[in-house]
């Protein structure tokens, strides 16, 4: 093949690629609302505040429908920009914008001085429903960089400061370490505690409940891998405050799984039930002790799926002692909740 | 229990009681609230009591399980000391609702009343709207 056969095949090869991957990149600089532009990286949430939906990539609303568009954003290093949201507008009625917690007027979204990590809120009422707004929403907001500025500009520190609102205090967590099999509840507590809104763990925007002057937090059973989350709050008047505060699940594969028995210490004197509670004892078929003592089928009473007794014989001696029990694939012992017979 | 009557002469009667279980069972005697089911807004607090009763005053160990949903205590124990003259003791536990409509609606809350010879199971309704 001579050279210029080899050119005419090769040229159009190239430039085919170089296209392709032209494609390829401009496609793949957004993903999921994750965003890459100029070296800003923004990721969005939108929580529907009417339908009480949690933070979430896109959600479904209703005409009129009260929703909260927060974009975590980072700069790589101080900006001046311009918050663009002329297209959005048509399909919304601005009702607040806060920038790193702090109310912002809509005029001032012009010209903005931002550091590299930014949270940018707006508070809408939708003019249109999802359907009929063919909503993108990667390009909810444009952020067009006016200029790049210094660190240590001082009108950088004075607009993204959020020092002038008392920060909470003492913020404690009574237990941080669950088990994501059964529903648990996350109780916190700290100095002002009436102040917040929503307790936000990973995109999950829980309502609390306040009771003596606790926190209660509902969390879902099998919602949560295995892993250490953060927590961050929103407050009433639209800040949210992040925190050191860390909670850790564990989650459990095991289709039986005990969260609880009582009482945990017995006598061997008398015949004494035992109930365990959790999940998965409808599938029990046989319930044997660690010592590899077989109890009676007679000598259980799987009340539900949630509950169960178990009659402990009273001739067993005195030691600690935990279940395994059987369903129709494996036995399952169940090691982390253990009683003891005196 | 069977009660056997004997004639042994004109003046004297023998009385043979034969009971099979000299432990009576606790009674739950009421629940309050009292709604079955008891309607209960998402992600609000219900407060519920059960009053019983135990001939014996023996310790009690009970377990509070919910279907869907947190409560609290999860187990306790009633002691002898925790009755009243008249045999009655009450437990108090707290139902969380969950945030979103569980499935099954109406979902139920099961306590269990363990006096080591008996136990007695109750199941509370609850509807989450």
């Amino acid at each position: 093949m001579d050279k210029k056969k080899y050119l005419k095949i090769i040229f159009p090869i190239i430039v085919i690629i170089w296209i392709m991957l032209i494609i390829f990149l401009y496609k793949n600089n957004s993903v999921n609302n994750y965003v890459i532009k100029d070296w800003i990286w923004v990721d969005s949430f939108i929580k529907n505040n009417s339908s009480q939906s949690a933070f979430e990539k896109n959600t479904s609303f209703k005409i009129w429908d009260n929703l909260d568009f927060i974009s975590f954003v980072n700069f790589g290093n101080d900006k001046k920009i311009f918050l663009d949201i002329l297209e959005t507008k048509k399909n919304i009625n601005i009702e607040n914008i806060y920038i790193n917690d702090k109310k912002i007027n809509e005029s001032d979204i012009k010209s903005l001085y931002l550091s590299w990590m930014t949270i940018v809120k707006i508070n809408w009422k939708a003019k249109t429903n999802n359907l009929e707004w063919k909503i993108n929403y990667n390009n909810l907001i444009k952020i067009n960089i006016i200029e790049e500025t210094d660190n240590k500009n001082d009108e950088i520190k004075k607009v993204v400061t959020v020092s002038n609102w008392k920060l909470p205090k003492n913020i404690t967590l009574l237990n941080n370490n669950f088990s994501s099999n059964i529903n648990n509840l996350l109780q916190i507590k700290w100095v002002n505690l009436e102040e917040v809104d929503y307790v936000n763990i990973w995109w999950f925007s829980l309502k609390p409940q306040i009771e003596n002057w606790t926190l209660l937090v509902s969390l879902d059973k099998d919602i949560f891998a295995s892993w250490e989350y953060f927590i961050f709050f929103q407050l009433k008047n639209g800040k949210i405050l992040t925190t050191e505060n860390k909670i850790n699940f564990i989650h459990n594969q095991n289709s039986i799984n005990i969260a609880n028995l009582t009482p945990k210490i017995i006598n061997n004197t008398e015949d004494s039930f035992i109930v365990i509670q959790w999940n998965g004892f409808n599938k029990i078929i046989s319930v044997q002790l660690n010592n590899n003592i077989i109890l009676k089928t007679t000598s259980f009473k799987i009340i539900n799926d949630n509950v169960a007794a178990i009659k402990i014989p009273k001739w067993l001696w005195s030691w600690i002692y935990y279940f395994n029990v059987m369903d129709t694939n494996r036995i399952y012992e169940l090691k982390n909740n253990t009683f003891t017979i005196n | 229990m069977w009660i056997i009557f004997g004639l042994v002469n004109a003046e004297q009667v023998i009385v043979t009681a034969v009971v099979w279980n000299l432990n009576h069972t606790p009674v739950i005697t009421s629940i309050n609230p009292s709604s079955d089911p008891k309607l209960i807004a998402r992600n609000k607090t219900q407060n519920y009591t059960i009053y019983l009763r135990d001939d014996e005053q023996d310790a009690i160990y009970y377990t509070i399980t919910p279907q869907s949903w947190y409560v609290d205590p999860i187990s306790w124990t009633i002691n002898s000391s925790d009755f009243d003259s008249s045999s009655w003791a009450y437990i108090n536990f707290k139902y969380l609702a969950p945030n979103t409509k569980p499935t099954p609606n109406p979902t139920k809350v099961t306590i269990t009343i363990n006096d080591w010879p008996n136990l007695v199971s109750k199941d509370i309704n609850l509807y989450i709207y």
